[in-house]
């Protein structure tokens, strides 16, 4: 049985059964993974240095911010624990009490449940986007019916 | 059940559970001004105050829904929670902040 000589079709499809997408230039130009960015390969290991540097330093940061805003948190949950004593429903109805028990338990529990959710959904974000969200909680959430148990004390 | 018909679902539930922060709000907005006719002190009515426990239901449902795009349902779900908490939160603030107004309006 005569061989194939390099010239011929079949030798250049058996070369292409060898060859592997991505390895013009040592397997570093093209992404192997799905979603993975051809920059990230190319990028080589000073990059990655450099960025794992980046977030290394603001890593305190973003950690102590977080913890800040968690008492913050927290003083607002006891604010809105404190505060829904002096509201109600102004009816004996059931239904509109229930209603009313329950959009009180939702605004006692807003506060966690705003940093809870900031935390987990901003964990690949800035910082900055971070702290964005939880400011915008704390103006929005402020407990303003233990207002007058302030006063009164 | 899909994943598509769990997230409609999801959606439905919420929008009912965020229409009675809009009722309540809707009703503020109509029976408040009235009380305050009757106690002549119209002009101070609190109509922004009003206006936001009306808008805030909507608003937040439909942020909750917006920045739930393309996520799991878990998370979507916990979104729309957040949402709902935040909205009664806003109407119970709102009740409390009337008559406080109302207080530092008339000295």
């Amino acid at each position: 049985m005569a061989r194939p000589t390099p010239s011929d079709p079949g030798d250049l499809e058996d070369e292409d059964a060898f060859h592997w997408a991505g390895d013009e230039v040592g397997g570093r130009e093209s992404a192997r993974l799905p979603g993975e960015q051809i920059q990230d390969a190319v990028a080589g290991p000073s990059a990655d240095v450099a960025s794992e540097d980046t977030g290394s330093r603001s890593r305190p940061v973003r950690a102590l911010l977080t913890v800040l805003f968690a008492i913050l948190y927290l003083a607002l949950t006891v604010g809105w624990i404190l505060g829904v004593g002096y509201a109600s429903s102004g009816t004996a109805e059931l239904l509109p009490e229930i209603l009313w028990q329950f959009a009180e338990f939702t605004a006692i529990v807003a506060a966690p449940l705003w940093f809870g959710a900031t935390v987990l959904l901003t964990r690949d974000t800035r910082t900055a986007a971070r702290v964005g969200w939880l400011a915008l909680g704390v103006g929005v959430l402020l407990p303003w019916p233990v207002l007058p148990l302030l006063v009164l004390s | 059940m899909s994943t598509r018909a769990g997230v409609i679902v999801i959606a439905v539930v919420f929008a009912v559970l965020h229409a009675y922060a809009l009722f309540q709000g809707i009703s503020n907005l109509v029976a408040l001004p009235e009380v305050y006719l009757q106690l002549g002190i119209a002009g101070l009515t609190p109509w922004w105050l009003l206006l936001v426990g009306v808008a805030a239901p909507p608003l937040a449902f439909a942020g909750a829904l917006v920045l739930g795009r393309g996520r799991i349902l878990s998370h979507r779900v916990l979104l729309l929670a957040v949402s709902l908490a935040t909205v009664n939160a806003i109407v119970l603030s709102s009740g409390a902040l009337a008559p406080i107004l109302l207080a530092f309006a008339a000295g």
